[in-house]
């Protein structure tokens, strides 16, 4: 029934943003990245390195595109219901909440991973426009660990994307998550940079586990991340078990 | 005696307070078309989510195809609540295999359900661009896939033209017979329900106050022979002394109280038997909307 219900949220999204979006958002950071980099001298020598580039693009990605994406891509999914009263109709089949609930957080979670691959993809695309146009050279090009990095974003992204998610599911009113992702989004450069209070900051996750250079913060900010994704897990699951269909 | 498919006993519902149903008692007989009448804010709503689980009872029992609602299977159940929920961006196709994989069905089954509302050609075109006859047309198909044993309706044919209002309601009609289903729908187009459903059930004030088969609430309408004659006093003399009861209304009217439509020739016959002049006569039986009118005001 999961994957039934997973197929049925995808063919929902058919004709909507979602795929756009999935596209646009990376496309956005590495455009932004490409123009810096095309605006400023870079010098090539011995010491030139792809990992800046990779980095500031993850860097990005994680702290200002990619909690509004997860911010719009939950909205979007459950606004589909919104709009039409569709929870109703939804709930009028047989199936479970618990299920439609993890439904739509899956589906989400997999337009992030889609969205984490097109930056992947135009990031390299960029790369090549530096490799031809400005003279950077290709060596070193894939020695960025990308996949690693975006093991970990599929983890670390979890609870930022659940909280979204119910938040999405609880109100009707489309400015609730968004205000939500934006105004936590604004946060995480402050909180993620002190050393004692990103623990306290799921916003501030994506980037400790990508871009924090000592291993073990790393490793605290994916085990936190994992923790608090399995709570919310739970929580949401007896939350859209126990809620009455109003609307 | 079959057991009743939808029972609810003494069922009550408050929001934040405010109860919405007060101890409502429900028994729909099995292949029946029970329309569910009530005015605005009366709870029918409420209660059409109630049946489907979307809501809990504070208290009372709910008992749907012999089960509790809890553990209801809904593939036996198709339903409209309120307006109908369509997908717009979707095409009819789309919206109804979201039905179809979720009660997994037969892909054939999109087919016939679109023929039953007569919206096979329309299949593959946006939801967006289609009527709103079309659109509940669609809603219905949605709820009728799957041939469930029961049908839950909230105003089925609004927004339908005549013919359209027509053929929905052949179809509701014919369900019980054709598909063993039952079908429960609620409505305020009163004339409609009086020409598909088989028992009503009238709610206010958050209870039934009334329940009973359509031929059975015919018996109780009080149905009128308003007479223009020369003196309602003799006739209704005469009428009496006949076994007539009657109310003079003017020197010249007055009305036979609950004649079956074949005593208009006996009393007629009586009258100028006689020598009553009789100039009209004009029989009266209340529809199910003034039926349903009176029984608001005398709850009022």
């Amino acid at each position: 029934m999961f994957l039934t219900l997973l197929k049925v949220e995808l063919l929902k999204t058919k004709r909507t943003l979602a795929l756009l979006i999935m596209f646009a958002c990376p496309l956005m950071v590495v455009t932004l990245l490409g123009l810096m980099s095309f605006n400023q001298e870079q010098v090539i020598d011995e010491s030139f390195s792809w990992q800046h580039f990779w980095f500031s693009t993850t860097a990005i990605w994680g702290y200002f595109m990619l909690p509004l994406y997860i911010a719009l891509v939950t909205a979007l999914l459950n606004q589909t219901e919104h709009k039409v009263a569709g929870w109703r109709f939804m709930h009028a089949l047989p199936l479970s909440a618990v299920n439609l609930f993890w439904a739509k957080a899956t589906l989400a979670w997999l337009y992030l991973m889609g969205a984490c691959l097109a930056l992947y993809v135009f990031t390299l695309g960029m790369s090549g426009l530096l490799v031809a146009f400005k003279g950077w050279p290709s060596a070193g090009l894939f020695d960025f660990p990308y996949w690693q990095n975006m093991l970990k974003t599929a983890v670390a992204a979890l609870p930022i994307l659940l909280i979204q998610h119910i938040v999405s599911w609880r109100f009707a009113n489309i400015v609730a998550p968004l205000a939500l992702g934006v105004i936590a989004t604004m946060g995480i450069m402050q909180v993620s940079s002190s050393k004692e209070h990103w623990f306290y900051y799921p916003w501030s996750y994506v980037l400790v586990a990508n871009n924090n250079q000592n291993p073990e913060t790393i490793g605290t900010a994916l085990t936190l991340s994992a923790v608090l994704a399995v709570v919310l897990m739970l929580v949401g699951s007896v939350w859209a078990h126990k809620r009455q269909v109003l609307a | 005696m079959h057991t009743p498919i939808i029972h609810v006993q003494n069922a009550t519902k408050s929001f934040s307070a405010l109860p919405v149903l007060k101890g409502l008692n429900i028994s729909v007989p099995q292949r029946s078309v029970y329309a569910f009448l009530g005015n605005n804010g009366e709870g029918k709503s409420t209660t059409i989510r109630m049946l489907l689980g979307l809501l809990r009872a504070d208290s009372g029992s709910i008992q749907v195809l012999g089960k509790d609602v809890a553990q209801l299977d809904k593939r036996q159940v198709g339903a409209i609540i309120d307006a109908p929920v369509l997908y717009a961006h979707l095409t009819a196709r789309e919206y109804l295999s979201i039905t179809r994989s979720i009660k997994n069905l037969s892909k054939s089954e999109i087919a016939r359900v679109l023929e039953l509302v007569s919206l096979t050609k329309a299949g593959n075109r946006k939801i967006s661009t289609f009527s709103l006859g079309m659109k509940q047309r669609l809603a219905l198909a949605q709820a009728l896939m799957g041939d469930p044993k029961l049908l839950i309706l909230d105003e089925p044919t609004n927004g339908l033209d005549p013919q359209g209002m027509q053929e929905i309601r052949e179809l509701i009609k014919q369900l019980p017979e054709q598909s063993d289903t039952s079908v429960f729908v609620s409505s305020h187009l009163l004339d409609e329900v009086e020409k598909m459903a088989s028992h009503v059930g009238i709610l206010r004030g958050g209870k039934l106050v009334l329940e009973s088969s359509l031929e059975h609430a015919y018996k109780q309408m009080t149905s009128t022979l308003k007479l223009d004659v020369c003196s309602s006093q003799k006739a209704a003399e005469v009428l009496k002394v006949a076994g007539y009861q009657t109310v003079q209304e003017t020197p010249s009217s007055l009305n036979v109280l609950n004649p079956v439509f074949e005593q208009i020739p006996d009393v007629t016959a009586c009258l100028i038997k006689k020598g009553v002049q009789l100039f009209q006569a004009v029989y009266h039986k209340p529809t199910l909307e003034q039926w349903f009118l009176s029984s608001n005001k005398q709850g009022a």
